[in-house]
């Protein structure tokens, strides 16, 4: 069978930046020390009013082009992973297929899931490549959840930043990504929602009213809500038993694993999940703090950065694990 | 189930005191059964703290409902065995 693996990743976080302070002034109680003990995050990268999850994709893969040296002639798939699409319709994959000089050639489709989309785009490419659809898969990850977050909301406002990351996953000779677990619970599609926007349920006077929770939190059905408790609780119980099915789906014990890159979510979640999977911490990446949890980008951003700062070596065993909105969860392994 | 050999069935009454004082910060012997949560810092970052102390300690998943209904130290003591 035809193999795939990953050749390279780059991403792209818009300028204009939020930091702890400035959200401090916001919530009456809160000091910049505490949103950073808690979140295990300093600022985060927020997209311009006129600057879109397509955009900042595009921006992704010029990098990805220009730092990799990725003639965009050889892309014959585009993958698009967002929750922020430019368009209802069409799919954002088709414009990026014009404005990145694509071939026409090329298939292009957009898929929406979120914390867990880069595992599910993985397996994606992987399958169109073993199956001879495409040769070079261009996974584009993108999404600028802060245009659904309520400025009042500090239950996500502190957590979530913008940005993208462009993956190539190119036919290989030697196995690179390995085998998947994959897995859904539609049941908890209310824990992570923006109610409004779709076709069940029109944005209108009524959906933009605005309320206060106990929490002190203010959204409106058009913004973006996250129950943190049920998440967490979701998180915990999922993340550990995935992480033992991905092992022994891949025929490996905890030690043959070199580093571990799991969605970049938030300090506190991603050290209990550490401490629960008894993942040695210098095995553990973790480089968030000046972006937050970028949804679909955070898994690709954090590798981007490992190669740079030199701990992700050609070679090495990793385990990625995406989970969260959906719900939805996914685990692989790969060869770096 | 792995889960359930994590299960610790055999944790006293002090026990089970002392990781609530733990959570909440609180002094020892302070805490009564019949203490208010709305007396204590029960907020978000506390139901995570128990989330996740239930789930280490007793195998058990809480759910949000369970979670916003706990009215007193007696009902979190409840759901640790």
């Amino acid at each position: 069978m035809i193999t795939s693996r990953i050749t390279c990743v780059s991403y792209a976080l818009p300028e204009s930046v939020l930091t702890n302070d400035e959200l401090a002034t916001l919530y009456p109680g809160w000091t910049a020390d505490k949103i950073f003990e808690k979140t295990g995050i300093r600022e985060r990268h927020i997209s311009a009013a006129n600057e879109t999850a397509g955009d900042l994709g595009e921006k992704a893969a010029r990098r990805l082009f220009a730092e990799h040296a990725v003639d965009p002639k050889t892309i014959d798939f585009i993958l698009l992973a967002t929750q922020s699409p430019d368009y209802f319709l069409p799919t954002t994959a088709c414009l990026l297929q014009d404005r990145l000089g694509i071939p026409t050639s090329a298939g292009a489709l957009d898929f929406n899931l979120g914390c867990s989309a880069y595992i599910y785009g993985l397996s994606l490419a992987k399958g169109l490549i073993a199956s001879e659809v495409a040769k070079n898969v261009l996974l584009i990850t993108a999404e600028t959840y802060t245009k659904h977050i309520h400025p009042m909301d500090k239950s996500v406002r502190t957590i979530f930043g913008d940005g993208a990351a462009a993956t190539l996953v190119a036919a290989a000779e030697a196995e690179g990504i390995g085998q998947f677990v994959l897995g859904t619970d539609g049941s908890g599609y209310d824990k992570l929602i923006v109610p409004s926007g779709g076709l069940r349920l029109c944005p209108s006077v009524d959906t933009a009213t605005e309320i206060t929770d106990d929490s002190g939190n203010t959204r409106s059905q058009d913004h973006l809500f996250m129950d943190g408790t049920e998440i967490f609780s979701f998180t915990i119980a999922t993340v550990p038993r995935a992480v033992r099915e991905v092992l022994a789906k891949n025929h490996l014990e905890m030690e043959d694993v070199d580093l571990f890159v799991f969605h970049q979510a938030n300090r506190y979640m991603l050290d209990f999940l550490r401490k629960k999977c008894k993942i040695n911490p210098l095995k553990f990446y973790m480089n968030f703090a000046d972006c937050g949890n970028t949804v679909s980008a955070s898994i690709p951003v954090a590798l981007a950065r490992a190669v740079q700062d030199g701990t992700l070596k050609p070679g090495m065993k990793m385990m990625l694990v995406g989970f969260g909105v959906g719900l939805s969860w996914g685990a692989v392994v790969l060869k770096w | 189930m792995a889960e359930k050999e994590r299960k610790e069935k055999s944790m006293t009454q002090p026990e089970k005191f002392g990781l609530l004082e733990e959570m909440f910060e609180a002094d020892a012997g302070s805490l009564k059964p019949e203490t208010a949560l709305d007396t204590l810092q029960w907020d978000s970052m506390a139901m995570l703290s128990l989330i996740a102390l239930v789930n280490e300690r007793f195998g058990k998943r809480l759910s949000g409902s369970q979670l916003k209904a706990f009215k007193t130290i007696q009902d979190l003591l409840a759901v640790m065995e």
